[in-house]
């Protein structure tokens, strides 16, 4: 079931067009990375859906439009920064979530446990170092426990501890069931968390599906044998083979990852093809995206 | 309603500004009064200056002491409630949490309605004390004759909050905030009114906004002034203050305005 769909949002900022005609769907459960270099408009999508920045077409729902568009306890969000009243105490500020929210108060102590803050709860928000910040925002973003949440780049400016941290946080988050839509630019973290992906650039939707369809840790293959033709057929029987290109004598294509040159040389010693040159190289994801992305 | 009065209250409640610029006023506004009592005057003067202090004179004379007092303190209050909003971005943050962007403008106005409340309580009270203290003899009559400004008042020092939030809105950042509202009120408006206007239309230059607002409880003068005008040739069309009754009617129709505005603003606005 869709908790979220976005029918053609376009957002332009004068002659910038921040948001081009951007179509998504995100599923209850999904965890949904939307994976774009900085400034392809993650952070404005996300306005968009959240009502703070008007988009000059298209439209989008949330469940379907079931409770109207009021999303009070069913979406919690980090949007770039943390923003919270720097005089006031991290439980202080929670509770004026929860009272905007209109929720309880009871769960705080529980879920500044799960942020691990506790110890700090009675502190002023200007006294929290960026990553305690950033996980007060991820206890903010929990307040009234709801079933959607959005995380725009949640590591952003983080030192490695304090990414892991937050990294295992939303693991726990996303064990729990609840739908995430993750902005990001850091691929990594993308594939380590999300389920799905969307992969946009200057606005425009270039890539989404499973994370595994689109980022896929394929082998890049350089061959050169006796029989090139006969090799294929018989690669193509066993695996799935794509981007074939031929440079001469050479054939140049990319293989499912659990493809091995040890299986590769029997094959074709068995069928009567010699193999003078192999070279295997695996593709990283960041040259996966930056193929998606080139020249688009 | 109790809902966003609350809302803003816990926003502010441990705001440093607001809690210096309330304990000021606070202070500020009875020790003024004072401070005017012990003024040391030959006996004609220190007659003049008693008769500020029992009643009625006193609400005039306090009220008028609060409408600096309403325009620095308040005005400011109003001000940095909105800035302080926009420079912690927590206007976004409260509208990405579940507020809606006009629940936000009416929180800000039904606290200030509260706030201006407490003050005109405050500034009863006071006026009372010093009135009860220095009439020789106290008729009821001269209590209720001042219930009127009573009402004045409040909606001088509610005039005041809103022009602050408006500024707030329209200018996001505390410091030019706070210099737009000091500059246009103190010479923007007073150098069109006295400067141009006067020269093209004596009779309606008092109409403005912010004076509207500042003659709800003027200087009680009018009566010096007028019998100045009926001494002067050439005076007769020149009105140093509005009516009270205009007053009224000017101030609520520029404040509809700026809450219109406030509500416009933040509809259109990108957060």
């Amino acid at each position: 079931m869709p908790a979220l769909q976005i029918n053609g949002i376009t957002k332009r900022y004068g002659r910038i067009t921040a948001v081009n005609d951007l179509h998504l769907n995100i599923n209850k459960g999904e965890i949904f990375g939307l994976l774009g270099p900085n400034g392809s408009g993650k952070t404005t999508t996300l306005g968009v859906v959240l009502g703070l920045i008007k988009a000059d077409s298209g439209t989008y729902s949330w469940f379907e439009n079931e409770n109207g568009n009021n999303l009070n306890t069913k979406v919690g969000t980090i949007l770039e920064t943390p923003n919270f009243y720097p005089y006031m105490t991290a439980m202080e500020n929670l509770q004026l979530i929860a009272h905007i929210k209109k929720v309880g108060t009871e769960n705080i102590d529980a879920i500044l446990e799960l942020v691990d803050l506790a110890h700090r709860k009675n502190s002023r928000f200007n006294t929290y170092s960026l990553g305690m910040k950033q996980r007060l925002a991820l206890a903010g973003a929990l307040i009234g426990d709801p079933e959607f949440l959005i995380l725009d780049e949640p590591t952003n400016g983080l030192d490695p501890q304090g990414i892991s941290e937050v990294r295992e946080i939303i693991k726990k988050i996303a064990d729990s069931g609840k739908t995430i839509l993750m902005a990001s630019h850091i691929l990594d973290e993308v594939e380590k968390v999300c389920t799905h992906v969307a992969i946009i650039k200057k606005g425009k939707l270039l890539a989404t599906g499973e994370v595994g369809s689109i980022l896929s840790d394929q082998i890049q293959v350089e061959l050169i044998s006796d029989n090139n033709a006969k090799l294929l057929e018989l690669l193509d029987k066993k695996y799935k083979i794509s981007e074939l290109q031929k440079s001469g004598d050479k054939i140049l294509f990319k293989i499912d990852a659990n493809f091995s040159s040890g299986e590769l040389n029997k094959l074709a010693f068995e069928n009567g093809v010699t193999i003078s040159h192999m070279l295997t190289k695996k593709t990283s994801l960041e040259q996966e995206f930056l193929e998606i992305t080139k020249n688009k | 309603m109790g809902h966003l009065i609350k809302l803003e209250w816990l926003k502010m409640k441990n705001y440093t500004a607001f809690r210096v610029l309330s304990f000021l006023f606070a202070i500020t506004f009875p020790l003024l009064l004072i401070a005017g009592k012990r003024i040391e005057a030959g006996d004609q003067a220190q007659t003049f200056i008693d008769s500020f202090y029992s009643f009625p004179t006193v609400f005039e004379i306090l009220g008028y002491v609060g409408n600096w007092l309403a325009f620095f303190f308040l005005g400011f209050m109003a001000l940095l409630s909105v800035t302080n909003d926009y420079a912690n971005r927590t206007l976004r943050q409260n509208i990405i949490t579940g507020l809606s962007r006009k629940e936000f403008i009416l929180s800000k106005l039904l606290f200030i309605a509260v706030v201006c409340g407490v003050v005109t309580l405050y500034y009863i009270l006071i006026g009372s004390a010093f009135g009860f203290f220095n009439t020789a003899k106290i008729y009821p009559s001269d209590f209720a004759e001042s219930i009127p400004i009573f009402g004045r008042f409040y909606l001088m020092c509610f005039g005041y909050c809103v022009f602050g939030l408006l500024i707030g809105m329209l200018v996001k950042k505390t410091g030019l905030g706070l210099f737009l509202y000091f500059a246009y009120t103190m010479f923007v408006e007073r150098g069109i009114r006295l400067g141009l206007h006067s020269q093209i239309h004596r009779g309606s230059m008092n109409y403005y906004p912010l004076n509207s607002i500042s003659d709800l409880v003027p200087l009680p003068i009018q009566d010096k002034t007028d019998m100045i005008k009926g001494q002067v040739d050439g005076m007769e069309e020149l009105s140093f203050f509005l009516t009270s009754t205009e007053a009224v009617i000017f101030s609520t129709i520029y404040i509809a305005i700026f809450i219109f505005l406030l509500f416009f603003i933040i509809k259109r606005r990108d957060l």
